[in-house]
């Protein structure tokens, strides 16, 4: 271990520190929330995310199926048939920019924001 | 006799590598990130780099990924740990081959943890067009630290082992 090492090793973990800021920053600016489910690259269906919302979504591709729960305001991938689960075990996202992946049947659940303030419109 | 020895260290190390590869893939891992691995194979992939030189740990490495592809048979993976481990590989290299002066095998290995998830993120975002992705990458950089860290670690007592090897064969 020499003394490079130590400093790129603080250097990584002050970049990831910063990405994580960074990427929790860019979400905490909206007032609207909406979840996306994206199958292959294009759209699937959009849902506007908030507290009220409980809602179960199929999504059915040729390479299986995913089951998405929005509830509470919160999203999760309660059921997949692909081979590494990662989807299932990612859990329960509920910020923008947060998203749940599963490879295998090229889905993506993400959150996205948007924000109605005049202060983004005058950019 | 050289060339006979040196195909079958090549072929051993690439069992290995597959061997590794195979058993990171049935181990699971508490981190639900796409792609987080312990990073297993790059012991072997790291310390063929320093004994043997690029090409042939390069020669390793794809011809590695292509074994794993048919053992386990998911296309898709095969396209994220192809890029993966040939960019960390010649990040590696490079890191190696110029700046040994600077970083010790742990650093060698972090340089290629960072090269490799930075490789399969882009991968994965060109694959599903999808650029909100990359949002993964911090908390992949930091797990990359701990499984750069321990597979640099270890290269070091896999190479002093190896290094015994080849000089009772009088391979080198």
């Amino acid at each position: 271990m020499t003394k490079f090492d130590k400093i790129l090793i603080v250097f990584v973990v002050f970049i990831s520190l910063f990405g994580m800021y960074m990427v929790k920053e860019r979400a905490s600016n909206y007032n609207k929330k909406y979840v996306e489910i994206i199958v292959d690259g294009t759209e699937h269906s959009k849902y506007i995310l908030d507290n009220n919302i409980d809602k179960e979504i199929e999504v059915i591709t040729d390479k299986g199926y995913n089951i998405i729960h929005i509830q509470n305001g919160q999203v999760v991938v309660a059921e997949s048939d692909c081979n590494n689960q990662l989807c299932v075990r990612k859990g329960v996202i509920e910020e923008p920019g947060e998203l749940i992946v599963c490879l295998p049947h090229r889905v993506i659940v993400q959150i996205t924001g948007s924000s109605d303030d005049l202060d983004s419109i005058s950019y | 006799m050289n060339k006979t020895r040196n195909f079958t260290f090549l072929a051993l190390l690439t069992a290995f590598a597959v061997l590794l590869s195979v058993f990171e893939n049935i181990i699971p891992l508490p981190i639900a990130a796409p792609g987080a691995k312990l990073g297993l194979p790059n012991m072997i992939i790291l310390s063929s780099l320093v004994i043997f030189g690029f090409k042939k740990s390069l020669t390793i490495n794809i011809v590695r990924t292509f074994l794993v592809l048919i053992i386990i048979g998911n296309p898709i993976s095969f396209i994220y740990s192809f890029f993966g481990a040939v960019f960390s590989l010649i990040t590696m290299y490079i890191v190696h081959r110029y700046f040994s002066n600077y970083f010790s095998l742990i650093g060698v290995s972090i340089f290629g943890a960072i090269a490799h998830n930075t490789a399969q993120v882009a991968t994965a975002s060109i694959i599903l067009e999808n650029m909100n992705i990359f949002s993964y990458l911090p908390v992949m950089y930091l797990i990359s630290l701990f499984t750069g860290f321990f597979v640099g670690f270890s290269s070091n007592f896999i190479i002093e082992q190896l290094n015994k090897v080849l000089y009772k064969v009088d391979w080198r």
